[in-house]
């Protein structure tokens, strides 16, 4: 029988086993293999060795398009999270209107990101914009958000927020998991709701949060549409995988491109085993 | 104690009601701004002042104004023809890996989840253009749905195993007693049960491929083959004969691309609730 179920799991796995060599490992060792050649038009791409990667990191605009990536994802992620968490609380109890709260959070979380783009184009535009009107009443002036280079990495992580109700979603799976045992032995025992929160409710929602959080990084490093469909001027919000984008497919420089996509693709893997090391600081799992 | 009660309950209302209409103001004036006239936009970009009343007609106006049904059908069978790859695939693979027992299945999978999650869409991008040129590809749908059948991605692999794992190992059991071979275990006993697993992921994946922007901008490159996606920008990017944006189609545009996954994702937020669920997934 175990050897059976064995070649019957080989059987079953067997369109993933396929799709990974040709979709994903062929891809990427051929990927690192025209990073090390140069595209020239109609001619052959020629070998030039690491020429790209040391052109790739004598060029000045690099560190720009990098920072810009990290900028997003390093305000975006944390913000995000609180304002998942914090919602997530103010909407687990058992009130009927929470329903319809929950439903009015969540909802813009699904509006596919281009027309998300297009909304916020208008509702930020600085003639007349939503937006605009708010904070010229406030007295906070006129601000010109995408137009601005200071403003514009900063407005894509405004805008960002707008889907915050997916990880609110999440967050609430994971407080309807915590035993209510637990608070009321807390309650039994004198704890007040902001330690209770400290001791029982954050600690056991940490697998929740680092599972969110890792996923948050991993897609703030590779923002792409926003950063593409309305950009700031000049290079204020070319995020890595823009730049990737227009040097292969509007520079045609292909060998340049994948020599940034490596790069992108390790500084991700570091990263991401960095976070996945440090959990083991702050995780906590329930036995 | 009861009025301190009332009193947090009050308190809680308003939050929540100045929080939730924050995030529905972008809809609301996306809705109005969508029943302007391209000149009444221009003229007072104001979302809240109609000047020259509703006019419902750019609901209907926007068919002829932009190739929006061509759109919309490619949208839709990018959409369906890569769901039902993910769904039959990574159903499929989440049986070998949870009913299945063999040596190294958890770890392998575990590899196989970080490893995918970790490597960026881009990084694939560039080689897999490269390829699908030389099979022919470009500027068809091919690249975008036929990954779809080999595996469907660990994510969905992923939901499907949790469930799986969920379903007692006994059902199983009594049907191979039954002399049931597992192709028939799987198809008529383990994936009826884990309907709410088949629901997500087709669900996700619909709407996923619904919205994906950057798939469609690389492969296709004749307009004519466009979906909503890249057709709504491009709308955008290129103004119209008089010189200028159209917004309110836009907006219109905008709304008819959000109300599918708006209407459905209402209606399974519970599911989703329940069936996203990763405290303690990861043993």
């Amino acid at each position: 029988m175990r050897k059976k179920e064995f070649i019957y799991g080989l059987i079953f796995i067997s369109p993933l086993l396929i799709g990974l060599v040709v979709f994903t490992a062929w891809p990427l060792i051929y990927g690192i293999s025209l990073s090390f050649y140069e595209s020239r038009g109609m001619l052959p791409p020629r070998f030039v060795g690491f020429q790209n990667y040391i052109e790739l990191f004598q060029r000045g605009l690099t560190a720009t398009i990098f920072y810009n990536g990290f900028y997003y994802a390093i305000l975006a992620v944390p913000i995000g999270l609180a304002l998942g968490l914090g919602l997530a609380l103010l909407l687990n109890n058992n009130f009927k209107t929470s329903g319809l709260f929950r439903t009015m959070i969540y909802l813009p979380s699904v509006v596919p990101t281009v027309a998300m783009v297009m909304v916020f184009l208008l509702l930020f535009s600085p003639t007349g914009g939503i937006i605009d009107i708010i904070t010229r009443a406030l007295g906070l002036g006129s601000p010109g958000w995408l137009g601005d280079p200071n403003l514009a990495k900063l407005t894509y992580v405004i805008w960002a927020q707008w889907g915050v109700g997916g990880s609110t979603l999440i967050f609430l799976g994971g407080l309807q998991n915590i035993p209510r045992s637990y608070y009321e032995a807390a309650m039994i025992d004198g704890a007040g709701s902001i330690r209770r929160f400290f001791s029982i409710t954050l600690p056991l929602l940490t697998p929740t949060i680092f599972l969110n959080f890792l996923f948050a990084v991993i897609g703030g490093l590779q923002l792409f549409t926003q950063a593409f469909i309305a950009p700031g001027p000049a290079n204020s919000t070319t995020t890595p995988v823009v730049d990737i984008y227009q040097q292969a497919f509007s520079y045609f420089k292909f060998g340049f491109a994948s020599a940034e996509s490596i790069i992108l693709f390790l500084l991700i893997l570091g990263i991401s085993i960095i976070i996945w090391i440090t959990q083991k600081r702050w995780v906590i799992y329930e036995q | 104690m009861n009025n301190k009660k009332k009193y947090k309950k009050i308190i809680w209302l308003i939050a929540l009601i100045a929080v939730s209409s924050v995030f529905v103001l972008p809809l609301l004036t996306t809705f109005l701004d969508a029943l302007k006239t391209t000149s009444e936009y221009y003229l007072n970009p104001n979302p809240f002042i109609l000047s020259g009343g509703a006019h419902w007609d750019n609901f209907i106006k926007i068919f002829s104004e932009m190739p929006f049904f061509r759109e919309l059908g490619y949208s839709t069978l990018y959409a369906s023809l890569s769901t039902i790859g993910v769904v039959l695939s990574s159903s499929l693979v989440a049986y070998g890996f949870s009913v299945m027992r063999w040596p190294g299945r958890d770890k392998l999978f575990f590899i196989f989840l970080a490893f995918s999650t970790m490597i960026p869409g881009i990084t694939l991008t560039l080689p897999l253009y490269q390829i699908f040129k030389s099979f022919g590809w470009l500027n068809t749908y091919l690249p975008l749905i036929v990954p779809a059948y080999f595996g469907g991605g660990m994510f969905n692999i992923f939901i499907f195993r949790q469930f799986f794992r969920q379903i007692p190992i006994s059902y199983v059991e009594a049907a191979r007693l039954d002399g049931a071979n597992e192709f028939y275990i799987f198809y008529r006993i383990m994936l009826p049960l884990a309907r709410p697993a088949l629901a997500v992921v087709s669900i996700f994946q619909f709407f996923g491929a619904w919205g994906d922007y950057m798939g469609p901008l690389i492969y296709i490159t004749d307009n004519h083959l466009y979906p909503l996606s890249v057709g709504i920008q491009m709308f955008e990017a290129v103004p119209n004969t008089s010189g200028v944006t159209p917004w309110p189609y836009i907006m219109v545009a905008s709304l008819y691309m959000a109300i599918g996954p708006i209407i459905v994702f209402a209606l399974i937020q519970k599911q989703i609730i329940q069936g996203l669920n990763f405290q303690g997934s990861i043993t």
